[in-house]
């Protein structure tokens, strides 16, 4: 079998590397999109949300780390540091949408907006004030070293970010689908008004909205921090690709989003491959994705076909 | 004496310079039907979105059962959130039925009773929606944006009374439906009220219809109400057979 010069046995290679990339931008891409659904605006502070996550996590990790102490005290740390990025990050989301967005609510759509971007200006530098910008290594909290399964290497840190992605993702359509707040959060994302005549209070559904997506950022965050190290503006890209993968699936889509951030990791990662981009303009990749995506599918590959009856 | 469960006093609502409503005073009494008639653009549907808290008052008072809900005033005690004006038991069916295209018909009901905790009383509502509108019931694991006109306008009724509700407000249950399905809405919110003891305020541009069932009926024209009387008499006065019965 040949794809595109690709030897077989390489492709199983790229399909794993595409994936886990692809994980980690669907974790993003899930905040924007459940504010998007939400709000209709998108919070281009998230990516700075998943930093100052990534930030909390290392700081209590690297706080208690010790290689002494044994290796299920150092997974049990990582999972604490874990919990406690999410729920930074959480916190902050929640805040930031309080303190920046709630205001602006009834205001022109750009001004929210315009506040979004002040904010993730605000928090990349003062990230850069208070931790400098030097970056800073996250141990793994196992022996990272490579698993050769036949010509298939894999690291366990990708087994991880797999995992976790599938686990957050598989809880986040559990959730949505089937909870009594998850039925609230749709029903405030198709009609805000009449929401709140089902007696649901339409803050806190907003609050609760902010502080998952939030959360899942700050998961992402800490599963990229142990590949690429943290740093103020780690989030920047990251959560621009992320918005990208959003806009692939249909900004405001759920299903979209993850569906969004696997295809572009995917295609991020075969694209270098396929087209032979040096890995140092393999953001572009990205980009054209979404130049493309904006001229010929602006709703997105997963298209809704529900039209509003009158 | 009979029990008044809601009261307008004077309601002013403004939108920038347009006066939409100009003084507004009603009532409506426990366990009555009481209609609002008038044409396009008299302030009807903004009267109800003021009830239930989506328009604020500009002057004047809504009280609930001798509460205040709404106030002209800034004060927060007055002005109570549209969520804690349905846990308080009023409920509404908006303008253009506003139902929740992409959850399916259950899950629409089972959102209605939001506030509901305990799980098999929220069965035994949807149970008993299904019996009223059993078409429903059949649909059930389908998307409500699938429904005909008709359907949906049964699933925001039934949806507004998984709450219970001790006030009904309709916004135009009959807007764009054909006859015989209008003749079945107004007998099931004939039903409601006799059976289940809701209050309900209909407002409607079918004023024959509205006030066939009806106990009182106000007449609203421009942001104010011009005419005031129990329905079997407003039925008979020239000045509304002239304008809004056809005759």
């Amino acid at each position: 079998m040949n794809f595109f010069n690709i030897p077989s046995n390489e492709l199983l290679q790229h399909l794993i590397n595409g994936l886990t990339l692809g994980a980690i931008y669907s974790l993003i891409a899930l905040g924007y999109t459940m504010v998007y659904g939400i709000l209709k605006f998108i919070n281009f502070a998230h990516g700075e949300i998943l930093m100052i996550g990534a930030y909390a996590a290392y700081y209590f990790y690297s706080f208690l780390y010790d290689p002494a102490k044994g290796s299920s005290f150092i997974m049990a740390i990582f999972i604490a540091a874990l919990l406690i990025a999410m729920f930074a990050s959480a916190a902050l989301g929640v805040l930031i949408e309080r303190f920046a967005y709630k205001p602006l609510r009834k205001a022109p759509r750009l001004a929210p907006l315009l506040s979004a971007i002040g904010v993730s200006i605000i928090l990349a530098n003062l990230a850069a004030l208070f931790f400098g910008t030097k970056s800073r290594k996250f141990e793994y909290p196992f022996d990272n070293t490579i698993i050769q399964i036949g010509s298939l290497n894999i690291t366990p840190n990708q087994v991880m970010i797999l995992g976790v992605g599938f686990v957050m993702m598989v809880s986040l359509k559990l959730f949505i689908d089937k909870t009594k707040l998850g039925k609230a959060m749709r029903a405030t994302s198709q009609n805000q008004p009449v929401a709140s005549l089902m007696g649901i209070n339409i803050n806190r559904i907003i609050s609760l909205t902010f502080a998952i997506g939030s959360a899942l950022a700050a998961v992402a965050g800490v599963l990229m921090a142990l590949e690429f190290k943290v740093y103020p503006t780690m989030g920047t890209m990251a959560g621009l690709k992320a918005f990208i993968a959003a806009v692939v699936g249909g900004i405001g889509n759920i299903n979209g989003a993850m569906v969004g951030g696997i295809i572009l990791g995917l295609l991020e990662t075969f694209g270098v491959v396929i087209l032979g981009i040096p890995q140092g303009l393999k953001d572009t990749i990205a980009f054209t994705v979404l130049i493309l995506i904006l001229l010929f599918r602006p709703s997105g590959i997963l298209l809704k076909n529900i039209k509003e009856k009158v | 004496m009979t029990n008044e469960i809601l009261r307008l006093k004077d309601v002013h609502v403004r939108y920038g310079n347009i006066e939409a409503l100009k003084g507004i005073n009603l009532s409506i009494n426990e366990g009555e039907i009481v209609s609002l008639i008038g044409a396009n653009g008299a302030g009807k549907s903004t009267l109800l979105k003021a009830i239930v808290g989506l328009e604020p008052l500009t002057h004047g008072s809504i009280e609930y059962r001798g509460k205040s809900i709404r106030d002209g005033s800034r004060n927060r005690k007055l002005n109570i959130h549209t969520d804690k004006i349905i846990a308080a038991g009023i409920s509404m069916v908006p303008e253009g039925r506003g139902i929740f295209h992409e959850l399916t018909i259950l899950e629409n009901l089972e959102v209605g009773a939001y506030l509901l905790t305990d799980n098999s009383e929220k069965k035994r509502r949807i149970e008993e929606k299904f019996e009223m509108f059993p078409i429903l019931r059949d649909r059930r694991k389908q998307l409500a944006g699938y429904l005909s006109g008709g359907e949906q306008q049964m699933l925001t009724i039934a949806r507004a009374l998984m709450s219970s509700p001790a006030l009904l407000l309709l916004d135009e249950p009959a807007l764009g439906l054909a006859p015989i399905i209008i003749q079945n809405i107004f007998a099931t919110i004939s039903k409601i009220n006799k059976e289940d003891k809701v209050s309900i305020f209909l407002v409607e541009q079918n004023a024959r219809m509205a006030l066939e069932i009806s106990d009182k009926g106000y007449v609203m024209e421009t942001g104010n109400i011009v005419l005031e009387d129990k329905s079997k008499n407003l039925l008979v006065n020239p000045k509304v057979k002239a304008a809004y019965l056809g005759e």
